[in-house]
C-alpha cells in the first residue's frame, strides 16, 4: 500500500465521519473534514507507519490540505 | 421571554459561514419562524415542557433553531459536542433520562440506540416546511429547567449543571455590562455551544441584546481567522487562549495583509491567559486581551476585565456587578490579598446552577455556608483583581476542554491489551495540557506503536477527539496511595 492510500484508509477508518470515500485532491481541513485533532492523529499516523515526522502546525502552515499535499509534505521531509 | 426575536425582528441575528465557504444569514424574524417551526414540530413529536432534549450537531444554524424552539416549549436544552463518540453520548443522554437527540446523518451510528431525529434528509426538511411558523410560549417562569450542560467529573462520571431560564437575564446583562454588546454589534463567540460560553454569549446572551453573531468555525487556520476578522467587520471578538497561541506563531507581518481597524475588543476565556499572550496582543491587534472567568456551574461571567478599569497582565479581573467573590482557607474563613486560596462565589446569583442532575448530593458538596466553592485555586492583589493558580482537582484542560482522566482510563481499560492504565494531564505550549497515558499491558502482549495508535482511535472514536492521549508510555507499575488511588501528581 503506499503512502497516499494508507493515509486515505487511515482518515476514512478513524477521522472522517459520514463519508465512505474522498478522493487524494478533495480538501481536508478547509472542508472541515478532519479537525485539529484529527490533524494531531494524522500526525502520529505518519510517524509510526512511515517514519516521518511532520509536525500538526507544519501541515496547516503549508496549507497541505489534501492527500496529495501532505504527501509532497511527507516527500520533502525524508 | 423571547421578546428580543420580535423586538429586533428586522435586524441581523446571524451570519452563517459553512465549513465550505456558503454564507447565510439570517434577520431576527427568520430566527422567530424557524425556532417556532421547531417548537411545533417537537410538540407534535410528543415533547413535553420539562424533557430533555439534545443536540448533537455541527455548530450551524440549526442549532439556533433548535436552542431557541426547546426552550419556547420549556423544555430542556442539551447540547453536546458533535465530535463526541457513542460512550459520551450514551452516558450523558441515559445520565439525565434524555427524550430526543437531536442529530446529523453522519453521526445517526452514534445514537442509534436513543429517540433522535436527523436534520439533513429531505423527510426532516418536509415536515419542519410544514410546520406552523407560529408559537406563543404560555406557562415558562424563571424557574424552569431549561438548560443543562455536561462537564467532566473528578470521578469520570459527567455531572450535567442544571440551568434555570432565569440565567439568560444574567446572560444578556453580562452581555451588555462586559462584552458590550449592543444592537448590531457585529460579533463572533468562537465557542461551540456544547461549551457554557457557546451558549450563554454564543446564543443567548447575545441575542437577548440584538447583536450579529456571527457563526464560523475557521478552526485554527490563520488565514481565515484573520480573514473572518476582516470581512465580517467584527467589533467584539470573543475567544480562547489555545487559538490566540495558535495566531502567536505566526510571523508578525501576517497581520499586516489584514484591515483590523473595526476590531475594537478581544475577550478571552477557557483557560489562564499568560502576560506573553497578552502583551503580544497589545502589539499585533493594538488591543489588549480582556481575561474572563466563569465555570459550566457560573453560568455567567462571574469575574472580568470589562475595559473599565486598566487591565493587569496575568489578572482574570474584577468580580462583575452583583458578584462577590471571595479567597477562602482549608476552614473557609477569608484570606487576606496575596494568599492563595479556594476561589468562592457568594451565593445566590441569577445565574447559578440549581443542581447536578440526579445527584444533589455532589451539587451540596460544592457549597460551604453560602459559598460556592468553584474548585479552581487562587489570590487577590490589593487592589481586588484575581489571579488563577490552578484547579484543585485531576480534571485536564486541553484547549479549554475540560477532561476527567477516569473517563479516558474506562476507555483504555476497555482495550483487551491493556491490563491497567492511569491518566494524567501534561503541560503543552499550545493547548495549555495534553493528555499522557501511562499503561500496563497484559501479560505477553509487547508495546507498539501500532497499540499506541490502536488506543488512541479506540479513545477518539469512543469518547471524544480532543481525549485522545497525545502520549502513552508503557510501564510495569502505576503508583497508588495505600487505598488504591492512583497517584497523579
Amino acid at each position: 500500500m503506499d503512502r497516499k492510500e494508507a493515509i486515505k484508509e487511515f482518515l476514512l477508518d478513524n477521522i472522517i465521519k459520514g463519508k465512505k470515500d474522498i478522493t487524494y485532491g478533495d480538501s481536508l481541513i478547509n472542508s472541515g473534514l478532519v479537525d485539529s485533532f484529527g490533524i494531531l492523529e494524522l500526525v502520529f499516523f505518519m510517524d509510526s507507519t512511515f517514519g516521518i515526522r511532520v509536525e500538526d502546525y507544519e501541515i496547516i502552515d503549508a496549507e497541505a490540505d489534501t492527500i496529495n499535499r501532505i504527501v509532497d509534505l511527507l516527500n520533502i521531509k525524508e | 421571554m423571547f421578546e428580543f426575536l420580535k423586538t429586533y425582528s428586522d435586524t441581523t441575528a446571524i451570519i452563517y459561514v459553512s465549513k465550505g465557504g456558503i454564507e447565510k444569514i439570517y434577520s431576527y424574524r427568520d430566527l422567530d419562524i424557524a425556532s417556532s417551526k421547531v417548537a411545533n414540530l417537537l410538540i407534535k413529536k410528543g415533547i413535553h415542557k420539562g424533557d430533555r432534549v439534545f443536540v448533537y450537531i455541527d455548530r450551524s444554524p440549526e442549532t439556533y433553531f433548535f436552542a431557541l424552539g426547546i426552550l419556547k416549549i420549556g423544555a430542556v436544552f442539551c447540547p453536546i459536542f458533535s465530535s463526541f463518540g457513542p460512550d459520551a453520548v450514551k452516558e450523558r443522554f441515559i445520565d439525565c433520562s434524555g427524550s430526543l437527540i437531536i442529530t446529523e446523518d453522519k453521526l445517526k451510528e452514534n445514537v442509534k440506540s436513543f429517540p433522535h431525529l436527523i436534520i439533513d434528509n429531505d423527510d426532516f426538511i418536509k415536515s419542519f416546511s410544514s410546520m406552523d411558523s407560529d408559537y406563543i410560549s404560555s406557562n415558562l417562569n424563571n424557574d424552569d429547567i431549561a438548560i443543562i450542560h455536561y462537564t467532566s467529573g473528578t470521578t469520570g462520571k459527567p455531572k450535567g449543571a442544571v440551568h434555570k431560564l432565569g440565567a439568560l437575564k444574567s446572560h444578556m446583562k453580562t452581555s451588555k455590562d462586559v462584552l458590550h454588546l449592543v444592537k448590531g454589534t457585529n460579533y463572533w463567540c468562537t465557542a461551540d455551544p456544547a461549551w457554557i460560553t457557546g451558549t450563554s454569549y454564543g446564543i443567548f446572551g447575545p441575542l437577548s441584546v440584538g447583536a450579529m453573531i456571527l457563526v464560523s468555525d475557521p478552526g485554527y487556520r490563520v488565514h481565515q481567522i484573520l480573514q473572518t476578522l476582516e470581512k465580517y467587520k467584527i467589533s467584539i471578538w470573543y475567544t480562547a487562549p489555545t487559538l490566540l497561541r495558535m495566531l502567536m506563531r505566526q510571523d508578525k507581518s501576517v497581520f499586516k495583509d489584514y484591515d483590523l481597524s473595526s476590531l475594537k475588543k478581544i475577550f478571552s476565556v477557557g483557560e489562564i491567559l499568560s502576560g506573553e499572550v497578552f502583551r503580544w496582543g497589545v502589539e499585533n491587534f493594538r488591543l489588549p486581551i480582556f481575561d474572563t472567568w466563569f465555570q459550566t456551574e457560573t453560568g455567567s461571567i462571574m469575574i472580568a476585565n470589562t475595559g473599565h478599569f486598566p487591565v493587569k497582565s496575568g489578572s482574570m479581573g474584577k468580580p462583575v456587578e452583583d458578584i462577590n467573590a471571595a479567597i477562602l482557607d482549608d476552614s473557609y474563613n477569608i484570606l487576606d490579598k496575596g494568599d492563595i486560596g479556594h476561589l468562592a462565589i457568594k451565593t445566590p446569583w441569577a445565574s447559578m446552577f440549581c443542581d447536578y442532575w440526579g445527584n444533589n448530593e455532589k451539587y451540596k458538596s460544592r457549597f460551604h455556608d453560602d459559598w460556592y466553592i468553584t474548585g479552581d485555586l487562587a489570590y487577590r492583589d490589593d487592589e481586588g483583581y484575581f489571579y488563577f493558580v490552578s484547579r484543585e482537582d485531576d480534571i485536564i484542560n486541553t484547549a479549554g476542554h475540560l477532561l476527567s482522566p477516569y473517563e479516558v482510563e474506562t476507555i483504555l481499560n476497555s482495550h483487551p491489551f491493556v491490563l491497567e492504565s492511569a491518566v494524567v494531564g501534561v503541560k503543552d505550549k499550545m493547548l495549555g495540557e495534553t493528555v499522557k497515558a501511562y499503561i500496563i499491558l497484559k501479560e505477553e502482549i509487547k508495546p507498539s506503536t501500532k497499540l499506541q495508535l490502536d488506543l488512541r482511535m479506540l479513545v477518539r472514536n469512543r469518547l471524544s477527539p480532543f481525549a485522545s492521549p497525545q502520549s502513552i508510555e508503557f510501564v510495569d507499575s502505576i503508583p497508588k496511595t495505600e487505598s488504591g488511588k492512583i497517584i497523579r501528581g
